[in-house]
C-alpha cells in the first residue's frame, strides 16, 4: 500500500510511534517525528512509496522537537540516525530538509554494498544517465527538467551502483531545487513541486520536485550505464557540447565516488569499466531547455551507436 | 526475567547464539539484530559468522545486504590495519627485540574467527619493560607522536598507569599502544612480560610473535573487565567468545587455560569472562570452569552496560546504561588513584571537550 493509500492520520499514528517506514530505493527507512508540519511535506514528498509492515528496516530516522538548550522557547528538530543524535539541529520549520540531508549521510556512510556516487542519474530506453557533479552544476533543476521529459528518476543525489553488474539501481527520493529553479519548475509543472517551500536554509530556499509515480513504481529495476554528462551551467551561458575522453570520465567518476575506498581494486574496477562502455560529455549551457535537448540528442545517439556495435 | 535474562533474550544476543533463527526471524526481530549489531560495531564479526554459517544465501534481502555491507566496510579496515602494521614493521627495522601482536592485529595475523569482520583502530603490540624506551624513540623517528599531548594528559598514563600514551602517527593517523603488561593497572599482581614472551610463538614469516592461545584468551578477559572505560567493551566479550570456541577445537586448552590464569592470579576475571560468554553469548571452554550465571556488583554493572540500545531516539543521558558505565569507570579507577585525585580527574574529563574518535575506537 503506498502513503497516499495509507492516510495522513495513519502516518501521523505511526510517525509518532516510530513504527511508520517507507520503501525508499533499496532502502526502507522507518521514520519517526512528532513535528506536524515536517509530518505533512514528509506525506507530500513520499505520496506514491510504498508504507513497509513488518519488513527489514535498513536505518532508523527521526526528527523530534526539542527545546533548543538555553533558549526554552525556541523549538528546534533534532535530527536521530539509529537513535543516536549528533547529526543536525535545525529550526522546527526546517526539520523536513534536515531530515532529508541526514537521510542522505546515514546512506553514504551505510550503503557499502554498493559502490556509491555522488550525482544524479536517470533512465530511459533501459539505459541509465550519470550525471556526476558538484553542487552549482544545475544538475538537479536539469535531472527535475529531464523527469518531465519522460526520463526516470533514479536520483538527483546517489548512484548506487551494483558491484556484481555495474548497474544503477534506483533511489528515487524528492529532488531539491534551490531558489529560482523552485520558481520555474514550478511554472512548468505545478502539480510537480510540493507545497511547502523552505526559506533560509544554508542554501537558500529550497523546495521539492516530486518524482512521478511510474519511477516510485519501478524503483527495483535498474540499469546499466550508458551515458555520464557533466553539465557545466553558466548565466546565459551558450550551449556546448564536448566529448570527454575515458581517462576524463573516470576522473569524473573517481572524484565523486562517496566510499571508492571500501571497495578497493574492485572498486577501481567497476569504475574503470564504466568508462570504457559509456559515453562521456560535458555539455555547457545558459538555458536548462538547450541541455535537455543536447542530453536527449546524445542519448538518441547512443542508442543508434549501440545499435550499430 | 533477571538481568541477564532481558540480555540473553535481545536479538542481538540471540542471533549470535542461534545463527540459524535470523533465517526464519520477523522483519521487526531482523531489523534489531541489524540494528544492535551496527551500534556496537560488530556488524562485520556477525555477518562473517552467519557466512560461516553457510545461512548467506538463505537471509531476508535487506538483512543480507545489511550484512554484505559490513563484510564490506569491515575488509577495508582489515586493510588498512595491515598498511599500518607494515609501517610499524619499518619503523623498529632497527629493532631486535621480540615484539608481540595483541588483539585484534593479532586476532588478524594469525587467521583467527575473532579476527574476522572485527572493526579495530588501535594497533597494540608488546614488548619487554625494559625495551620500551628503545621501541618508542624508534616509531617517535619513524613520525608517530604521543596522541595525548596535554601534561596532564602524560603524566596520567606515566605516572599513575604506567604505561606509555596511546601514539598516533603524524601522516595516516593510525594509533598505536605500546605495552608492557597485559594485566591492567589495578590488579594487585604484575603480570611480567618476560612471561608472556617466554610463553609466546612466532607468526611464520613475520618478525612479530603472538601470545599462546591461553595468554591471548586471558588477556581478553582482563581486557573486558579492566581496562579504562568498560563502555563499548561489549565487542570484547564477542571476541572472548570467538576465541574459546575456536581453541575449543584442543581437548587440552581448556585445562591450561585455567592453570595458566591461576598462576598469573587472573583466576577470578577469567571465571566471569567464562561465566558472561557462556550465559550471553552460548560460548563453551570444557574444562576451563564451571559454567553459570556471573553474580556479584560488577556482573551486574557490566550486564547493564552490555545492553544493547533500542532505536529510538535517546532523551537522556542518564540512562541506566550511562551510570553503570560510569560506575564501573570510577571502580576501575578507584584503586589507581587516591579519592581526591580521581575526583578531580574525572571533572576533568567530564568538562573536558570530547575528541572525535576513529570508527571501531572504543
Amino acid at each position: 500500500m503506498i502513503l497516499s493509500e495509507f492516510g495522513f492520520e495513519n502516518f501521523r499514528e505511526y510517525a509518532r510511534r516510530g513504527s511508520a517506514a517507507l520503501a525508499l530505493g533499496p532502502f526502507n527507512v522507518s521514520i519517526r517525528t512528532d513535528i506536524d508540519s515536517c509530518l505533512e511535506s514528509l506525506f507530500e514528498l513520499y505520496r506514491h512509496n510504498e508504507v513497509v509492515s513488518d519488513g527489514f528496516i535498513d536505518v532508523f530516522m527521526a526528527a523530534m522537537s526539542r527545546m533548543r538548550p538555553g533558549q526554552p522557547w525556541r523549538r528546534r528538530a533534532f535530527i536521530y540516525i539509529d537513535g543516536q543524535f549528533d547529526v543536525a539541529m535545525a529550526p522546527e520549520r526546517l526539520a523536513t530538509p534536515a531530515l532529508e540531508w541526514s537521510l542522505n549521510l546515514a546512506i553514504a556512510t551505510r550503503a557499502h554494498e554498493y559502490l556509491l556516487l555522488h550525482g544524479a542519474a536517470l533512465e530511459k530506453n533501459g539505459r541509465a544517465l550519470i550525471m556526476p557533479a558538484p553542487p552549482g552544476s544545475g544538475k538537479s533543476t536539469l535531472a527535475a527538467e529531464l523527469c518531465l521529459r519522460g526520463w526516470r528518476l533514479f536520483s538527483d543525489e546517489f548512484c548506487l551502483v551494483q558491484p556484481e553488474t555495474g548497474r544503477v539501481r534506483p533511489f528515487p527520493r524528492p529532488i531539491s531545487l534551490k531558489n529560482r529553479s523552485i520558481d520555474i519548475l514550478r511554472d512548468k509543472a505545478p502539480a510537480r513541486v510540493a507545497s511547502q517551500v523552505f526559506d533560509g536554509t544554508a542554501k537558500g530556499r529550497v523546495g521539492y520536485f516530486l518524482p512521478d509515480a511510474q519511477s516510485i513504481a519501478r524503483q527495483r529495476e535498474p540499469a546499466p550505464p550508458a551515458l555520464i554528462v557533466l553539465p557545466q551551467w553558466r548565466e546565459n551561458g551558450e550551449c556546448r557540447i564536448d566529448p570527454l575522453a575515458q581517462t576524463d570520465a573516470y576522473g569524473l567518476l573517481v572524484t565523486n565516488a562517496i566510499n571508492a575506498d571500501f571497495h578497493g581494486v574492485e572498486g577501481f574496477r567497476l569504475l574503470v569499466g564504466a568508462a570504457r562502455r559509456t559515453s562521456a560529455y560535458k555539455i555547457s549551457y545558459g538555458q536548462s531547455e538547450d541541455a535537455v535537448s543536447a542530453v536527449e540528442s546524445l542519448a538518441a545517439n547512443e542508442a543508434n551507436c549501440e545499435a550499430d556495435r | 526475567m533477571t538481568g541477564a535474562e532481558k540480555i540473553r533474550a535481545e536479538p542481538l544476543f540471540r542471533a549470535w547464539r542461534a545463527p540459524e533463527t535470523v533465517v526464519t526471524a520477523d522483519g521487526m526481530t531482523l531489523s534489531l539484530v541489524a540494528y544492535q549489531a551496527r551500534a556496537a560495531a560488530l556488524g562485520g564479526k556477525l555477518a562473517h559468522r552467519l557466512k560461516r554459517a553457510g545461512l548467506f544465501d538463505q537471509l531476508e534481502p535487506g538483512f543480507r545486504r545489511r550484512m554484505e555491507a559490513e563484510i564490506v566496510a569491515a575488509a577495508r579496515i582489515a586493510d588498512i590495519a595491515k598498511y599500518e602494521l607494515r609501517l610499524i614493521e619499518a619503523a623498529l627495522a632497527g629493532f631486535e627485540g621480540e615484539v608481540l601482536l595483541l588483539k585484534g592485529a593479532a586476532y588478524q595475523n594469525a587467521g583467527l574467527r575473532a579476527g574476522e569482520g572485527r572493526l579495530f583502530g588501535d594497533i597494540d603490540i608488546l614488548v619487554s619493560r625494559s625495551r620500551l624506551q628503545d621501541v618508542e624513540k624508534a616509531v617517535i623517528e619513524a613520525g608517530w607522536r604521543f596522541a595525548k599531548s596535554n601534561p596532564y594528559d602524560d603524566k596520567y598514563y606515566r605516572e599513575f598507569m604506567h604505561e606509555l600514551p596511546p601514539l598516533e602517527h603524524g601522516e595516516t593517523g593510525g594509533h598505536l599502544d605500546i605495552h608492557h603488561t597485559i594485566s591492567p593497572p589495578t590488579s594487585r599482581v604484575r603480570i611480567d612480560a618476560e612471561k608472556l614472551i617466554a610463553d609466546s610463538a612466532p607468526l611464520k614469516g613475520a618478525r612479530w610473535r603472538l601470545l599462546s592461545p591461553e595468554d591471548m584468551t586471558i588477556h581478553a578477559a582482563l581486557h573486558l573487565f579492566h581496562d579504562g572505560p568498560v563502555a563499548g567493551h561489549l565487542r570484547e566479550l564477542f571476541d572472548f567468545a570467538d576465541l574459546i570456541e575456536e581453541f575449543r577445537a584442543s581437548p587440552e586448552f581448556g585445562p591450561k587455560l585455567r592453570a595458566r590464569a591461576e598462576m598469573l592470579d587472573a583466576g577470578a576475571i577469567l571465571d566471569l569472562a567464562l561465566r558472561m560468554a557462556n550465559e550471553l553469548l552460548g560460548a563453551r571452554s570444557d574444562g576451563a570452569a564451571p559454567e553459570g550465571p556471573a553474580r556479584g556488583m560488577t556482573a551486574v554493572l557490566i550486564r547493564q552496560v552490555f545492553r544493547p540500545p533500542k532505536p529510538a531516539p535517546r532523551r537522556f543521558p542518564g540512562t541506566g546504561r550511562d551510570i553503570a558505565a560510569f560506575l564501573l569507570y570510577v571502580r576501575s579507577h578507584w584503586r589507581r588513584m587516591p579519592p581526591l585525585m580521581l575526583g578531580l580527574h574525572l571533572l576533568r574529563k567530564l568538562f573536558r571537550r570530547a575528541t572525535p574518535s576513529r570508527p571501531g575506537e572504543t
